[in-house]
């Protein structure tokens, strides 16, 4: 166990503060996943991650900085970042899953924000976690009006830029979204001082793809009954690859991807074969954020699938990597980045056909969508959802929820009713 | 280092899990192994034949888990 007292000095952090939460982290994290059992080797990285969690990957940023690189920050799956890479830069996912600093957003938001944004802000403006003040530049973007206000409070911290997302899927907004990306590129050739060459562009879109293609093979793993791996492990290791090293993220998940393969050739699993199947859509769960995995499996049923921003949207579609060109790459960017379905779009059916899919897909008895607290379009959405599942007999229910324990309980039993509505 | 004891301690089948270290363990914020007790004599010596450095062994009572957030 390396001694990060110094690093965390040197960032400013608020040891103290920070303390508060190195405290909590083990109890969190033994009450979720120490207490599964059969859980696949391949896991042991990811622990290993989580139990160093403002370390070893800060440590490492942090000496990239020391060779004269530089660290982007970022918050939506709409950045692509293939950009950063290409420029020799490192991009790393900033959203906060933890409960612990909510109140440090509240201190500058609205209570009537949501958690992912009250925290993400909050862990800057109390300076509680290492990977908030490692970034060179903040890289925000335009999925949502909370965000949007808070990145103005961030660019009072950092340097930021800001993608502007476009809210409909016309070819003109895909040709807006194109020159977002070269406006992007400029941006981030400014701060590293490396220009963005069709090779660099090209090795990163292949970087990032392989990330993608890992994560793919281990969700396809998600499809066997019995699934050979917990919807709460699958969740943390696609939470650590948004800030993870992408080669490394790949060949972990690789990695993974065997060990599951050779499990369904086994027929093992870590549920019986007839346990319910579960699909979890709808906002992202940032790290730490395992609330409603942990319901829901500690109930007996499995979480198959995550149809979210920590699930299939992050790496479903893939980068063409056929172009040689840098307008044929960044044109290829932006249609593989507009194909994501987020609840920002109007209208946002084809979010509804990936549902339906992947129920198909992955074989599941019911679907649980799902929004953090005060997310207006994420809930809005969840009328239309319902409705189209409901018309193809698809049981699901909708649930709101946040951070805090405080709902838990009552949480539990609505999802045991649901559970047991679908044993029947 | 606890990653290495983690794969020797795995070609040996002894169970350990890789944790956040206890705050009951020790005032730190990085990696521990939880074993079960019974396999300690082992574990030392597994320690002292591949010169792995440790900071401490701690014996914890067994609890029961249960939720939080953090």
């Amino acid at each position: 166990m390396a001694d990060y007292q110094q690093m965390w000095t040197d960032l400013g952090m608020d040891l103290e503060k920070h303390d508060v939460l190195c405290e909590v982290l083990p109890e969190a994290f033994g009450g979720v996943y120490l207490t599964q059992q059969n859980r696949p080797k391949g896991m042991d990285f990811y622990d290993f991650v989580v139990s160093e969690i403002h370390g070893v990957r800060p440590a490492e940023m942090i000496q990239h900085q020391k060779e004269g690189g530089k660290v982007f920050g970022t918050f939506c799956v709409y950045v692509p970042d293939e950009v950063v890479f290409a420029a020799g830069g490192i991009a790393a996912g900033l959203c906060g899953g933890s409960q612990f600093w909510v109140s440090g957003g509240e201190k500058v938001l609205p209570a009537n924000t949501c958690p992912l944004i009250k925290a993400s802000v909050g862990a800057r403006l109390d300076k509680t976690c290492p990977f908030f003040l490692i970034p060179d530049m903040y890289v925000g973007e335009t999925t949502c009006d909370g965000k949007k206000k808070a990145w103005e409070i961030l660019a009072g911290e950092v340097p930021f830029h800001i993608i502007d997302i476009p809210q409909m899927k016309r070819d003109r907004d895909i040709a807006a979204f194109e020159a977002e990306i070269k406006d992007f590129i400029a941006v981030v050739e400014k701060v590293t001082g490396n220009k963005i060459t069709a090779e660099s562009l090209g090795e990163a879109i292949k970087l990032i793809n392989n990330k993608r293609r890992a994560l793919q093979r281990v969700y396809n793993a998600r499809k066997a009954s019995p699934v050979p791996i917990s919807g709460k492990d699958a969740l943390l290791v696609t939470q650590i690859n948004f800030y993870d090293d992408p080669a490394r993220a790949a060949e972990m998940a690789n990695n993974l991807a065997d060990e599951l393969e050779q499990r369904i050739n086994s027929g093992s699993g870590v549920f019986p074969d007839n346990a319910l199947r579960i699909m979890i859509s709808g906002t992202p769960m940032a790290i730490p954020n395992w609330k409603l995995h942990h319901i829901v499996e500690s109930l007996g049923a499995a979480v198959v699938v995550e149809e979210s921003c920590t699930g299939t949207r992050y790496f479903e579609n893939l980068v063409d990597e056929s172009a040689t060109t840098l307008d044929g790459q960044i044109r290829a960017l932006a249609e593989r980045y507009m194909k994501t379905n987020c609840a920002c779009f109007t209208p946002n059916t084809a979010r509804i056909d990936d549902i339906v899919r992947l129920a198909d897909e992955y074989k599941v008895d019911g679907i649980i969508d799902t929004n953090l607290q005060f997310c207006n379009i994420y809930s809005t959405e969840s009328y239309q959802v319902k409705q189209a599942l409901t018309e193809r007999n698809q049981p699901i229910m909708h649930i709101e929820t946040d951070y805090s324990e405080q709902d838990f309980e009552q949480l539990r039993t609505r999802v045991e009713a649901f559970l047991e509505m679908l044993r029947k | 280092m606890g990653l290495r004891l983690k794969k020797e301690l795995d070609g040996q089948d002894i169970k350990a899990m890789i944790s956040p270290t206890p705050r009951d363990a020790s005032k730190s914020c990085g990696i521990s192994l939880m074993v079960d007790e019974g396999d300690l004599p082992l574990i030392r010596q597994i320690i002292v034949e591949n010169n792995i450095e440790i900071i401490k062994i701690v014996s914890l009572a067994r609890k029961e888990w249960k939720y939080r957030s953090t």
